[in-house]
């Protein structure tokens, strides 16, 4: 009922907000820029965003955007919520908790994807570990990024595939920027992380003992775009203008990838030499049903949902 | 100037290993580099931009919170009734650690300035309502007695009679919390609020700019300092050793 009441509440707004539009359209067109914050966390994963602005596609689509860096993933739904940020970069596994645990959140467009040729980053371990097959993780603390964070799920998720019961593993939080430290100081057996550390570990003589990504088809998100059902119910031409800067965005990148990178180095300001040397993830604009319906199933597998989420309604058309 | 020779010999301890050894790590620098961020990040003015921000949230919130401590804590201290009454809630809600509130605060003040003022806030209160009543529990019987004699008020009796009796202690009391406010504002600032000292710490991090984050770091224990250093002599000055004794809760 209250559902039914806040749908009807914003339904009226929208249909205030789309006759306002109708009658005063051309001054309209020329003065309204939807403002827009934007929160996510310091990866490339965002780099179509940081395209679309630093290359005025949000501009050129009527939006008004700034960037907020988060530190944790897991802080995005609350700052949905709290209206401090308008759209923000969940993980799916951070977003369908969030969902799961009675926030209504919905997916804007997608913002990078997996790919399961990556093998230069996933679980690394040190030189001399001892760790060769999966069952060798029975009994080693390995680091990851956040409990039940993206990669975590995945990992669990490889093991599973594997035939290792990943309950016999010890998980514990360690953040990417000490992945490389924790793992040389021999404090952890094993860490999950990206570049530019999995470069620092593999030129330690480390290697990637669980290529994680093969876990998954290619493609499949690993962070989306995301705002509260009532923003993309009351915002209906900024869901689809933003949609539509990462798409252009998206295109750019893949045409230009140098000068792609040079924007996202002005929001995530790494030295330059780190910068560099690290490859974002492919960025996809698109997310379909099916693909978070896989994370639905993984999360579910390893008892992470209480409620099955309607599929129908997760992503805005 | 005793006092400074381990920072002092610790600090060339850690330049020399840099100098010698390298330093293959993403989270530590040399001393030189660190020196290096720390000028660079003061002469551009962010360090101060950031530094203003967070003692502007800390001190906000110091007020905020003291000021409601300080009149729950005359309550408590000047009705013995009322203290058996809040014992329970206070006790139950005292351990709570202020920044277990975050993701609560986040929903209802958003980030930004409220979200920080609101948390400090609630750090702050605690110390100035405990060490508050205790003081104002603390002031001698006869005092009141002869306020009640002079036939005062109550608001006369609190202003003429318990707070100049229980200023030392309550400045003690202000002066713990400033402390807290500063620790809490920053935490708040590295854990979530795009805003301050802590901000930057963690977007230095984030960054892989480990000379920056340090220089931040070290900038804040100077703040720190340079506050309880203006508090202590403000408490010397006004209150001269009254306020030095008795000075726990």
């Amino acid at each position: 009922m209250v559902e039914m009441l806040m749908t009807r509440r914003a339904g009226l707004r929208a249909a205030l907000g789309a006759a306002a539009c109708g009658a005063l359209a051309g001054r309209a067109r020329a003065q309204a820029r939807t403002k827009i914050n934007l929160g996510y966390t310091a990866t490339l994963g965002f780099t179509g965003a940081f395209v679309a602005k630093d290359r005025g596609m949000f501009a050129k689509h009527g939006l008004d955007v700034e960037l907020t860096l988060i530190a944790l993933n897991s802080n995005i739904p609350a700052a949905l919520v709290g209206n401090s940020v308008q759209v923000g970069g969940p993980t799916p596994s951070v977003m369908l908790q969030a969902n799961d645990g009675g926030l209504d959140l919905v997916v804007v467009a997608g913002c990078s994807g997996t790919d399961p040729t990556n093998t230069r980053e996933g679980v690394m371990v040190g030189k001399g570990s001892g760790i060769k097959e999966p069952s060798d993780f029975v009994g080693k603390k390995v680091g990851v990024p956040g409990l039940g964070a993206f990669l975590h799920v995945l990992f669990r998720k490889w093991l599973t595939d594997k035939g290792v019961d990943y309950t016999k593993v010890n998980f514990v939080e360690t953040p990417f920027t000490q992945s490389a430290d924790v793992l040389r100081s021999g404090s952890i057996d094993a860490v999950i992380t990206g570049d530019p550390f999995a470069g620092r570990i593999l030129a330690d003589g480390g290697s990637v003992a669980a290529p994680i990504y093969a876990a998954v088809p290619a493609g499949t998100p690993s962070i989306v775009y995301a705002t509260t059902r009532d923003w993309a119910l009351a915002n209906p031409g900024a869901v689809k203008a933003f949609k539509a800067a990462i798409a252009e965005a998206v295109a750019f990148q893949e045409k230009d990838p140098v000068a792609a990178r040079d924007s996202a180095g002005k929001f995530i300001k790494l030295p330059p030499d780190v910068l560099a040397a690290i490859t974002p993830p492919p960025l996809q604009a698109e997310v379909t049903e099916a693909q978070m319906q896989a994370w639905v199933d993984m999360m579910s597998a390893q008892k992470m949902l209480q409620e099955k989420p309607d599929m129908s309604r997760l992503i805005i058309k | 100037m005793k006092g400074l020779v381990l920072p002092i010999l610790l600090v060339a301890l850690a330049e020399g290993a840099a100098r010698t050894f390298g330093i293959a790590s993403d989270s530590l620098a040399a001393p030189s580099d660190i020196a290096a961020a720390l000028a660079e990040a003061l002469a551009d003015g962010r360090l101060l931009l950031w530094s203003a921000q967070t003692v502007a949230s800390a001190l906000a919130g110091l007020a905020i919170g003291g000021g409601l401590g300080l009149v729950l804590g005359l309550l408590v201290g000047l009705s013995p009734a009322t203290g058996r009454v809040l014992h329970l809630p206070i006790e139950f809600l005292r351990p709570i650690p202020s920044v277990a509130l975050l993701p609560v605060a986040l929903l209802g003040f958003g980030f930004g300035y409220r979200l920080e003022i609101a948390i400090v806030a609630f750090a702050c209160f605690w110390p100035v309502l405990i060490i508050g009543s205790a003081a104002i529990s603390g002031v001698e019987r006869r005092l009141l007695e002869v306020g009640r004699v002079l036939r005062f008020g109550p608001l006369a009796r609190i202003r003429k009679i318990v707070l100049p009796a229980a200023l030392p202690r309550l400045f003690v009391a202000f002066r713990l919390a400033a402390g807290v406010s500063l620790i809490v504002a920053v935490t708040v600032e590295i854990a979530l609020n795009p805003l301050g000292l802590g901000y930057a710490m963690m977007y230095a991090q984030e960054t892989l700019r480990p000379a920056l984050m340090f220089a931040v770091l070290v900038w804040v224990g100077l703040v720190g300092w340079a506050i309880n250093a203006l508090l202590l002599t403000a408490q010397r000055r006004l209150f001269g050793p009254a306020a030095l004794v008795n000075a726990g809760p």
